[in-house]
């Protein structure tokens, strides 16, 4: 008897090791033989946990339109919701901060901080499995690193070392590792002549190359998950003419969005969860008559919290909260010389000598928190400062504001216009919105100098120049027993898959 | 003037004249009657912006009903404006905003009763300011209707606007509600292309086709191209009781209108545009006091121009084509009165015609063989006469040559002898040739000489040739105007000047005047002038110079010796005959005859 089942036992475990050996064999076959990244998730940064068995398929609602050519450089929240599925960073920052790796697999400094040295993860490969060489990296850099805006990063030069290794020089040293090589002007991509995509070598990668396919009246970019891995395939569905209720309705399963009313319809769907994603934006006046009068050591006031809140509430149409201090422009102090870039002679804002008789607060007509924060500007130019603490707020803060000779208007312009009226300065005051949490200030402190270079005419501190208003964040909303989302450090949502989670 | 300018005057008198007077009175009358329709038309578009802007506001007035009606009965309306709940805050906010898009309202504002703004549609975000005036201001008015200027974000605008109020709960709230006036608005009004409706207010004007001033900064622009006058405007009144329409005329100074419009304006005349205005309450939100706005009304008189220009450019053409007719019409008829008559037909008028050209050919051609045929006879015969005459003179002369060419041939020493013998046949027959030479320098034998009264022969004339018709025959004569000679040869003088005189006139009416004088001659004999003129044809230089030259005569049938004989005549007579003669004015023959100064004159019988 015994003997017997000890028989069995024999059979049975060698049934079990000959079945065990037959999966690994079969869980061995179609898969690549990649080396994944290592990623460590803090578990904040999975804002919401997916289904157990990743979705067969995931639709995700791009509200802009997107530009193949663009990429990897984003120019809308649509671009910049899908680009980061498709195009890495050498390194990335989570929702906590921490830097994490990416593209590269490890790194050291050198010369005191001023050379930062990248191995690239073994196995990288592009979408079309050719290998990412350092060579790559610098090329795809190349356009970045020439911009004026970019140069605030603080990057010297690249230097190509090996097949995978590259050296960056920098400006000044980091002590830490230079953050902003995160921001996704250093996405690595490369151009492809069989694709209107670049390659990239994101979690995702959009399969048929270069074809957008077009059924139900919708463009959809179908992304598959890079690698082999296990994931969802995602449809990134281009529904700009669609109201974005009706598409709640079974139609989209991720959505993204600052529509309060989208929101709340959201809310009253059970089978859709809203989760607030970071609060990634501040949205500050700009106002060239201040900081002339800042420059002449006049002392202004600013919005108290009180007032910002209730700006948030009741002027703004989104979801927004009153400034929250500290912000990163309180201390640049270990920025150096912020004006150090801008030309030799920065311009004078043509504002201060023009003769038009009406001022003008622009915003970016495609904005609308911008714009009512503009038009309750204007509302409170016209408001008596005696009876309405707001409008006696931004009286103190915005000289020439109430004027008996000159009306106010608030006006809405392309985001071009804006930016070139910004860096001219031809209008009276700007609202626009700035990141709340870049990786590097300095870098963004520059990114605002070189956008206003009048600023560099008064070399007064932004913290002074800028009154912050509100803070804004997104909303996701998700078919929960589909998807599972994670959140970077600037706000942008991810649609988790074996290579993200780290399994 | 001939017959066929006569003709022509009369026959463009007759069309011409009817023809001008006639499209004048349609032109004028035309115009009237036009004019006078698109006043009515204005006047009635008028009353009828007034029935529409009534209408409008009843519309706003109605929809203010069904709003007050939703928010009194809005809970959380009530939770935000009254209660003051601040999760219902931004319902508050959007709640006009909501509203108007669902009435369909440009301006849509809710006050409380400090008339501080809780929420605003037109202006999401001026909440909580203060503009307690305007409703106040709107009730005043007459139908509780006016023009305000709205605020917005990136410009005020024009709304047509009225006001409500609502209690809610122990609070009064005010709605303020309006609809854009805008170009489009004032197209609406008008209703046709060729109306025009502006809207001039304090401080701008709105028209189709202008852009708006910013109130108070820039001025205007006028899209107004009128006046009936050409300094002033035709404005209309709304008495502060209703809204009746009158007539006001005010300076053009008065109305927004640029300097350079106005001018070009007074320039042109007649009146370009007909213009009529109505005077609707308007509230200055700047100042906060009611004032007024006017709605004019322009109807531009183009169609009327180019008409009149249309009907003035037809009746040139109608002129010139008539004058033109008139032209080849009588030249036409001017030739087909004096034209021969047609021989060519076959009744008996053609057989009459044919008859009578036939006589009057024969008889032409007859008068002019008869002429002929006497001054051939008359030639011949003269001819015939001086050939015998002379024949016989040298006959004698050619048998003494012949006898004396024969001595000299056969008896040369005879023919001293014989000369001798034959010398007084030859004396003879020269003395027979000289005589008839002078016999034929006179062709008529000498007469004997008496004294003449030239006037009684000259008065005697004259009355043999009274009645010549056409012919006014004068005579200007003097005292003691005697000559010596024959009184037939001066009678025959005269006759022959004074009927070459007559001749000379034609058919046309005309003056011959014989004149008579007594001028200072040679020594103390004085001479006689007797002086033939006429207003006739006259002559030529080379007429003149042969006038006297026998066989020269200027008329048909002629035998050019009359004027010949009369200096022969006159010769006779010792005297001297000359002719002065202006072509085209008439000629004067001008004898001088020496006097007599014997007593009693003959008469010439």
């Amino acid at each position: 008897m015994i003997g017997r089942m000890v028989a069995i036992m024999r059979v049975s475990v060698l049934l079990h090791i000959i079945g065990a050996v037959a999966l690994v064999a079969l869980a061995g076959c179609g898969k690549r033989p990649v080396i994944q990244p290592e990623v460590m998730l803090a578990p904040e940064c999975e804002i919401l946990s997916g289904p157990a068995k990743f979705a067969d398929s995931v639709r995700v609602a791009l509200l802009d339109k997107v530009r193949p050519e663009h990429a990897p450089w984003a120019r809308s929240a649509s671009e910049q919701l899908l680009f980061r599925h498709l195009y890495e960073t050498l390194i990335t920052i989570d929702c906590l901060g921490e830097v994490q790796t990416g593209l590269a697999g490890s790194w050291n400094s050198g010369e005191g901080g001023r050379r930062w040295t990248f191995e690239l993860r073994e196995g990288a490969e592009f979408w079309d499995g050719t290998p990412v060489t350092a060579r790559d990296v610098a090329r795809s850099w190349q356009h970045t690193v020439s911009e004026p805006m970019t140069q605030g990063a603080g990057i010297d030069s690249v230097t190509v070392v090996g097949d995978r290794i590259l050296h960056v020089y920098l400006t000044r040293p980091h002590r830490r590792i230079p953050r902003a090589l995160s921001a996704p002007a250093f996405a690595v991509a490369k151009s492809s002549e069989h694709s209107h995509w670049p390659l990239g070598t994101g979690p995702y990668r959009v399969v048929p190359w270069g074809r957008w396919s077009v059924g139900m009246s919708r463009r959809t970019i179908t992304a598959h998950p890079a690698f082999g891995m296990d994931g969802p395939v995602i449809k990134f569905v281009e529904a700009t003419t669609y109201d974005e209720r009706d598409l709640l309705e079974g139609v989209i399963d991720v959505m993204v969005t600052a529509d309060p009313a989208v929101i709340e319809y959201a809310a009253s769907r059970p089978q859709l969860s809203t989760i607030a994603l970071p609060w990634d934006r501040t949205y500050v006046l700009l106002s060239i008559s201040r900081i002339e009068k800042l420059r002449w050591g006049s002392t202004l006031g600013t919005f108290s919290s009180d007032l910002s809140d209730r700006l948030a509430r009741d002027a703004v149409r989104g979801a927004a909260r009153g400034y929250r201090p500290p912000s990163w422009w309180d201390d640049l102090s270990r920025c150096g010389d912020l004006f150090a870039a801008v030309p030799l002679f920065p311009p004078i804002p043509r504002y201060v000598y023009s003769s038009s008789g009406l001022h003008r607060i622009l915003y970016d007509v495609n904005d609308p928190i911008a714009r009512d924060l503009a038009e309750r500007i204007v509302a409170l130019a016209a408001t008596d400062p005696f009876v309405s603490p707001e409008a006696a707020a931004i009286a103190s803060a915005v000289p020439g504001l109430i004027s008996d000779t000159a009306g106010i208007a608030a006006e809405g312009v392309t985001r071009s216009e804006r930016d070139l009226s910004l860096r001219h300065g031809d209008d009276f005051a700007y609202v626009i919105p700035i990141p709340r949490r870049p990786p590097d200030p300095c870098h963004e402190a520059h990114k605002l100098v070189i956008r206003a270079q009048w600023l560099s005419t008064f070399k007064v501190d932004l913290s002074k120049a800028l009154i912050p208003l509100v803070d804004t964040r997104l909303h996701v909303i998700v078919n929960r027993s589909k998807v599972g989302l994670i959140v970077d450090w600037y706000g942008n949502i991810l649609i988790a898959n074996e290579m993200l989670l780290g399994r | 003037m001939t017959f066929r300018t006569r003709l022509l005057i009369i026959f463009l008198l007759a069309v011409l004249v009817p023809m001008i007077v006639l499209a004048l009175f349609i032109r004028d009358e035309m115009t009237e009657r036009l004019a006078a329709q698109y006043e009515r038309r204005v006047e009635s578009l008028v009353a009828v912006i007034e029935e529409d802007l009534a209408q409008e506001g009843d519309a706003i007035a109605t929809a203010l009903g069904v709003l007050r009606k939703a928010v009194v009965n809005d809970n959380r309306f009530r939770r935000a404006a009254v209660d003051r709940v601040l999760e219902e805050r931004r319902y508050l906010l959007d709640y006009a905003g909501n509203a108007m898009q669902l009435t369909g309202l440009s301006m849509l504002q809710i006050q409380d009763e400090a008339g501080r703004i809780i929420s605003s549609g037109h202006f999401r975000n001026e909440y909580d300011r203060l503009e307690p005036e305007l409703p106040k201001l709107l009730s005043s008015t007459p139908e509780g209707i006016a023009i305000v200027q709205a605020r917005a974000p990136d410009a005020p605008f024009l709304a047509l606007a009225r006001a409500d109020s609502f209690q809610m709960g122990n609070r009064t709230f005010t709605i303020v509600a309006g609809v854009k006036v805008e170009r489009r608005f004032l197209t609406r009004l008008a209703r046709e292309a060729e109306l025009q409706v502006a809207l001039i207010y304090p401080g701008g004007m709105l028209a189709p086709g202008t852009d708006r001033s910013k109130s108070g900064v820039d001025g205007t622009r006028s899209g107004i191209v009128e006046s009936r006058d050409r300094d002033t405007v035709r404005a209309v009144d709304v008495p502060p009781s209703g809204t009746d329409v009158t007539h006001k005329t005010v300076p053009t100074h008065d109305i927004d209108v640029p300097q350079s419009e106005t001018e070009v304006q007074r320039d042109r005349a007649p009146a370009r545009a007909i213009v009529r205005e109505l005077r609707v309450p308007f509230i200055d939100s700047e100042r906060g006091e009611l004032a007024y706005a006017k709605f004019r009304v322009t109807h531009q008189l183009t169609e009327l121009q180019s008409l009149r220009s249309s009907i003035d450019r037809w009746f040139l053409v109608a002129v010139a084509a008539a004058g033109i007719l008139a032209v080849m019409l009588v030249g036409w008829l001017a030739s087909r009165i004096s034209r021969p008559l047609e021989t060519g037909r076959r009744d008996e008028i053609g057989a009459l015609s044919r008859l009578l050209g036939a006589m009057t050919e024969r008889l032409r051609a007859s008068a002019v063989r008869i002429k002929d045929a006497e001054r051939r006879a008359t030639i011949g015969e003269l001819a015939r006469q001086v050939n015998h005459d002379i024949k016989n003179g040298l006959t004698p002369i050619r048998n003494v040559f012949r006898h004396l060419v024969q001595l000299a041939q056969n008896n040369p020493n005879q023919l001293p002898d014989v000369f001798q013998e034959r010398e007084g046949t030859l004396d003879s027959s020269i003395s027979y040739l000289e005589d008839l030479a002078s016999n034929y320098a006179r062709l008529y034998p000498r007469t004997e000489r008496r004294p003449i009264d030239v006037n009684e022969i000259a008065r005697q004339l004259v009355m043999d040739l009274q009645g010549s018709g056409h012919v006014d025959l004068r005579m200007n004569l003097g005292d003691g105007i005697v000559v010596l000679g024959d009184p037939v040869a001066l009678r025959r003088i005269l006759e022959n000047l004074v009927s070459n005189a007559i001749d000379s006139l034609g058919s046309r009416p005309g003056r011959v005047t014989i004149s008579t004088a007594l001028v200072s001659g040679e020594g103390d004999r004085s001479r006689v002038r007797i002086t033939v003129s006429d207003t006739g044809i006259g002559m030529s230089e080379e007429q003149r110079a042969k006038v006297f030259d026998d066989f020269y005569t200027t008329k048909d049938g002629g035998t050019g010796l009359g004027l010949s004989i009369v200096r022969r005549l006159v010769m006779d007579l010792d005297g001297s005959i000359n002719v002065e003669s202006v072509e085209g004015k008439g000629s004067r023959f001008i004898i001088d005859l020496p006097g007599s100064g014997a007593a009693r004159p003959d008469s010439g019988g």
